[in-house]
């Protein structure tokens, strides 16, 4: 697959890196060059440096040729903006979107959209081994 | 809405804001201001008659706060095209806001602010180029003011020494019927026209008319195109 990683912070970073090395072609944007350096060994994708806000950044990063687009910028309101603007602007149906903060999750409701919030995700996990030690316990 | 009276739910901050906000509280409106900033939040509410919430209007908590539900119009005008488009968005969503308005700072983003559903866009950028265009292709003329959308040009000029209207009376010219003259400053004299005003050379005259009008109104005058 040919995959865009928005944001190369701790997630798009260690993404980029397993994804690479699982044969996907990535191309992974931030603004900010120096956080490529958190990209590992096993990254063999393409770096750009750029303004995801920005048009002309989105199409050098071949945003209309993914097939998966993937939103992890540090702030919930630019991944929604990017998310819609990938949505309607680019007609891209394959998305995901880390978003931080849980009362956000119903602004991206869409069948094009996977939201994957950290915050749910950890707390449904603690909720299933408290489920279990529950079940054992009994 | 009862009686034209409007809640009006302003997010954001800056000159723009405070003069708005103003301006809607003389029409009688009632105001709540959303304002991230300590210091301009308590400047906004010593200042203007409006309930003010300090706080970031991206947390639906804050656009509860600010009794959105309520809210006949949400307009938002932070500098950040992404904050803009999230708050009315979530104030629609979350609030069943039924109209907002939103500042478009980067031209490119107008398409997406319609597509998305923002029934209002403020695109500066648009604005001032219109404006700056209109000022250098008229010589002697002034494009002060565009009012409501660019329906209403407040345009000034001057009259050249050499006009052919220099000594006619206004009610001699064939002004278009969407067009109006206002004041005329003739020296340090301001002139409030009538039909037997003259025309003089070098009189700085206001012309209120519609855009497309605009340059029929100057041409009649005799000012410059």
């Amino acid at each position: 697959m040919f995959i865009l990683i928005i944001g190369c912070g701790r997630t798009g970073s260690k993404l980029a890196g397993i994804l690479s090395k699982k044969q996907h072609d990535i191309v992974i944007l931030d603004k900010d060059s120096k956080k490529f350096r958190k990209l590992s060994v096993e990254f063999s994708g393409f770096k750009i440096e750029g303004d995801a806000l920005e048009y002309d950044v989105l199409l050098k990063s071949k945003i209309k040729e993914v097939d998966l687009l993937i939103i992890t910028t540090g702030n919930d309101q630019i991944n929604y903006f990017l998310s819609q603007l990938a949505l309607k602007q680019f007609e891209i149906d394959n998305i995901f979107v880390r978003i931080k903060d849980p009362a956000k999750n119903k602004m991206f409701v869409n069948k094009s959209i996977k939201v994957i919030n950290p915050l749910d995700l950890l707390t449904e996990r603690i909720m299933e081994e408290i489920y279990e030690r529950g079940k054992n316990a009994n | 809405m009862n009686g034209g009276k409007m809640q009006i739910n302003l997010v954001g901050g800056g000159k723009l804001l405070y003069h708005l906000a103003k301006k809607l509280i003389s029409q009688g409106h009632d105001l709540v201001i959303i304002n991230k900033n300590e210091e301009y939040s308590q400047y906004f509410a010593r200042n203007l008659k409006a309930k003010v919430i300090k706080g970031d209007a991206t947390d639906p908590i804050i656009l509860e706060d600010a009794n959105t539900y309520k809210a006949d119009i949400l307009i938002s005008l932070i500098q950040k095209d992404y904050e803009n488009l999230f708050i009315c968005k979530m104030s629609k969503i979350y609030f069943g806001v039924d109209k907002t308005a939103a500042l478009v700072n980067n031209p490119d983003n107008e398409d997406l602010f319609q597509n998305l559903g923002v029934e209002v866009i403020f695109n500066i950028t648009h604005y001032l180029s219109s404006l700056i265009e209109r000022n250098i292709l008229i010589e002697d003329i002034k494009n002060i003011l565009t009012l409501d959308e660019g329906d209403v040009s407040i345009t000034q000029i001057i009259i050249p020494d050499d006009a052919v209207t220099i000594g006619t009376e206004i009610k001699d010219l064939d002004f278009p019927q969407n067009s109006m003259i206002g004041p005329i400053i003739r020296g340090n004299e301001i002139i409030i026209p009538k039909g037997k005003t003259k025309i003089k050379a070098k009189d700085k005259i206001l012309i209120l008319s519609l855009p497309e009008d605009q340059s029929e109104s100057i041409k009649i005058l005799g000012g410059n195109i």
